[in-house]
């Protein structure tokens, strides 16, 4: 049935067409159903039927204007016999004009001499002041107009019934070529972003480094082929302290910078690769813009501006004049210079993780609606890449955590392996070196050795009674060390014990200086644990000085108040400690001497921290080192109440 | 009047060598012993008036010897001499008189036997 009643329906038109223009519009109506053939191209497609129209009619002049998805203007699409330049230039409101009056009564104007039609309007970049005649016809879609058909002659001509037929046979049947080719034109479009936004991922998949992520998505936002802006920022959320934190800034800081990368800019034409091996060519870390940006940090409440109402809101904001809008944060408007730019939120498990901001300050090109939604359906894929990248980076950070953890627990296992072990040690030297030095002690005590024998053996009791010290401190080590306190002048204290050692320094070329300050009140301390910590510091200053001589300076100062007690500052000329070793130098057992016990500096913090103060190290390299001791006036009554058995 | 008889007991024999010279030059008689069983027969024979007695040896250790000695007599005065200065902390040496570290200068355990035999058996 429907085959019959199509064929009856065919039947019937060409009987019409025949009827009006012969054998000859029967040909033209075939021409046209070829270019539909031919070709999908819209704009090959209405070139092709203006040229046949505007041959086959003898009109002097043939155009299409079509109707633009908002339905509220017509935009010439092709003409044969107007200047081509005005195509896409030319554009009228529906209503205005013949052809506007025409697309919006849906019917057939004629004018006969339009120069002098009050209908009229001219546009003189397509050059139709010569045409006197138009004829123009509505191109109808069921109920609506998607564009007109119109054909102008020089001469005037008085249009006939067959004339107008014909155009609007024409009309009629070059509707479904139209909406056709726009439908192509949208899948068209459709498929390449889908293809960019594809190659876009693809790209991101490639990092989960935070850093070189956001250059991807900045460098896909700016870059020509793909959104074009001319500038693009890129926000973080910060949980922490609950505002939006400028990350990123990819742009040129001048119009200058910006024609001169872009003159460079080879075209793109594998987006993917060049997304994933470029670096720097668009992305200077040190640009003012991306340092402003990153300077940038915004409260995420509801007067935070319009970024922060893109976080609180999650949706975008199409900003077309900053300077009179109340939500634009005026600080940061002066500051940018943008009077109009987009935001779009990064969301990810329906969490927005931040906003991305573009402008168009170079180029002046306004941010239409569609090309802010093609950017919303990029940041889709941008927050998943983002929020994994924060997973990676969340989790590197927890497993460098536990491995910092394993490394101190394998330290503090080994150090107190090692102090066993040492302890030990000391426990099975302890009776060998009792009897070598009993006994030496006992050879003393006898008469008729030579002077020089008499000096060995005074020598074997002193060796005995050294490392008797040092295995004391070893045992010593592991335990506290109840301090007896009382008050004692710290610079009196200083003087005793460079009373003894002052002649060996100089015997080593090494110049004691003091900066001792008459201000300094009695500390309460164990005289002689600090004593020895003084001694450990001078011995271990002179040290490095050895062979080459210096100077050795102890200064004392009172710290900020009278009651906050004392600085003590030692410093040498040896060179300073190599970074290296700086973090294990009060580390019990370290030494990178090949004699003593590594136990010295390790003891002395010991014994200040037992005092309530603090020692530390102000290193120079090629200069040399200070050790700076602060020590409390008095004594807090924890420390004083210290346990500690007494050896 | 008679010498003080002064039991050392050590494991080490340098260490009793020189606290024997050591205390027979301080007028004392000395016996030594190289573990604790020697120890014992030697109490039983001799009736020393103080012993000296090492912690850390083979066989039953000078803590547990001291105990057994404790168990049969209340009051001889056993000085403990270690390398160790834990075991001062350790409520089993209490029984003991004195508690000396060992050490090359041997002033301090002299001078502790000399006080605790003036005094007498107080035990």
């Amino acid at each position: 049935m429907r085959a019959v009643k199509s064929k009856s329906y065919r039947r019937g038109r060409i009987a019409d067409i025949q009827k009006v223009g012969g054998e000859n519009w029967l040909e033209i109506l075939s021409e046209v159903s070829r270019i539909a053939a031919l070709t999908l191209e819209l704009d090959t497609r209405l070139n092709l039927i203006v040229e046949l129209i505007a041959k086959q009619t003898g009109a002097d002049a043939c155009s299409i204007l079509l109707m633009d998805e908002e339905r509220e203007n017509l935009i010439l699409k092709a003409t044969k016999g107007l200047n081509s330049m005005a195509i896409n230039k030319v554009i009228l409101k529906v209503g205005e004009g013949i052809t506007g009056l025409t697309a919006k009564e849906m019917k057939v104007i004629t004018s006969r001499n339009a120069l002098n039609d009050p209908r009229s309007v001219y546009f003189p970049e397509t050059g139709e002041e010569r045409f006197k005649s138009v004829l123009s016809v509505p191109i109808v879609d069921v109920d609506r107009c998607i564009g007109v058909i119109y054909t102008q002659t020089i001469n005037e001509k008085d249009y006939t019934e067959n004339d107008i037929k014909f155009l609007t046979t024409i009309a009629n049947n070059i509707t479904w070529m139209i909406k056709n080719a726009q439908l192509y034109e949208k899948a068209r479009q459709k498929i390449s972003e889908l293809s960019i936004l594809y190659e876009i991922s693809m790209a991101m998949q490639t990092t989960i480094n935070l850093d070189r992520l956001l250059r991807i998505i900045l460098s896909c936002i700016t870059v020509g082929d793909v959104f074009g802006f001319n500038m693009a920022a890129l926000f973080l959320v910060n949980e922490k302290t609950n505002t939006l934190q400028g990350m990123m800034g990819l742009g040129p800081d001048t119009g200058e910078e910006a024609r001169e990368i872009w003159s460079k800019l080879p075209e793109i034409t594998n987006l993917f690769q060049w997304l994933t091996s470029q670096d720097d060519v668009l992305v200077r870390k040190e640009s003012n813009f991306n340092k402003f940006i990153k300077s940038i940090r915004i409260p995420l409440t509801h007067d935070g501006g319009v970024l922060a109402l893109t976080v609180l809101e999650k949706k975008p904001f199409n900003i077309k004049d900053a300077r009179n809008d109340p939500m634009v944060n005026k600080e940061l408007l002066e500051k940018s210079g943008v009077n109009s730019f987009a935001t779009v939120p990064i969301i990810a498990k329906n969490q927005v993780l931040g906003v991305i901001v573009v402008n168009n300050i170079y180029t002046n090109k306004p941010i239409e609606d569609e090309d802010l939604q093609s950017l919303v359906r990029f940041t889709v894929h941008a927050g998943w890449a983002i929020e994994n990248a924060r997973l990676f980076s969340q989790l590197k950070e927890a497993n460098k955590e536990i491995l910092i953890a394993e490394q101190q627990l394998i330290q503090s296992e080994r150090l107190s392996a090692l102090g066993q072990l040492a302890a030990e040690l000391a426990h099975e030297i302890k009776n060998p070196l009792v009897t070598i030095g009993g006994f030496a002690r006992r050879l003393s005590e006898k008469t008729g050795f030579t002077h020089d024998e008499k000096k060995y053996i005074d020598i074997i009791i002193s060796e005995v009674e050294r490392v008797e010290k040092i295995l004391k401190d070893i045992l010593n080590y592991s335990r506290v060390i109840k301090p007896t306190f009382s008050d004692y002048n710290i610079n009196t204290l200083i003087e005793e014990v460079l009373s003894s050692y002052e002649g060996i320094f100089s015997e080593s070329g090494i110049v004691v200086k003091r900066e001792l300050s008459d201000n300094i009140h009695p500390l309460h301390i164990d005289t002689s644990q600090i004593k020895q910590v003084l001694i450990n510091i001078l011995y271990n200053a002179s040290e490095c000085m050895t062979g080459k001589g210096g100077a050795i300076t102890i200064k004392t100062e009172l710290l900020n108040r009278e009651d906050d007690g004392v600085t003590i500052s030692i410093s040498d000329t040896g060179g300073g400690i190599p970074p290296e070793i700086l973090d294990n130098i009060f580390n019990p057992f370290f030494t990178t001497k090949n004699h003593g016990t590594g136990l010295g500096l390790s003891l002395s913090k010991k014994i200040i921290e037992n005092h309530g103060g603090t020692i530390g190290i102000d290193n120079r390299i090629g200069e040399g080192a200070t050790f700076i001791i602060n020590l409390p006036a008095k004594q807090d009554s924890r420390i004083q109440g210290v346990k500690g058995s007494e050896y | 009047m008679d010498k003080k008889k002064i039991l050392v007991v050590d494991d080490e024999e340098n260490i009793r060598i020189l606290y024997s010279e050591e205390l027979r030059d301080e007028g004392y008689d000395v016996i030594v012993a190289s573990n604790a069983e020697e120890a014992d027969i030697k109490i039983k024979e001799s009736s020393p008036d103080l012993i000296t007695l090492d912690i850390k040896m083979p066989g039953m250790d000078g803590i547990d010897f001291l105990r057994k000695v404790r168990e049969h007599d209340k009051n001889i005065p056993i000085v403990m001499c270690s390398a160790y200065s834990d075991y001062k902390q350790d409520f089993r040496t209490w029984a003991s008189e004195a508690y000396v570290v060992k050490s090359s200068d041997m002033v301090e355990l002299k001078s502790i036997i000399r006080e605790i035999l003036k005094k007498g058996r107080s035990r």
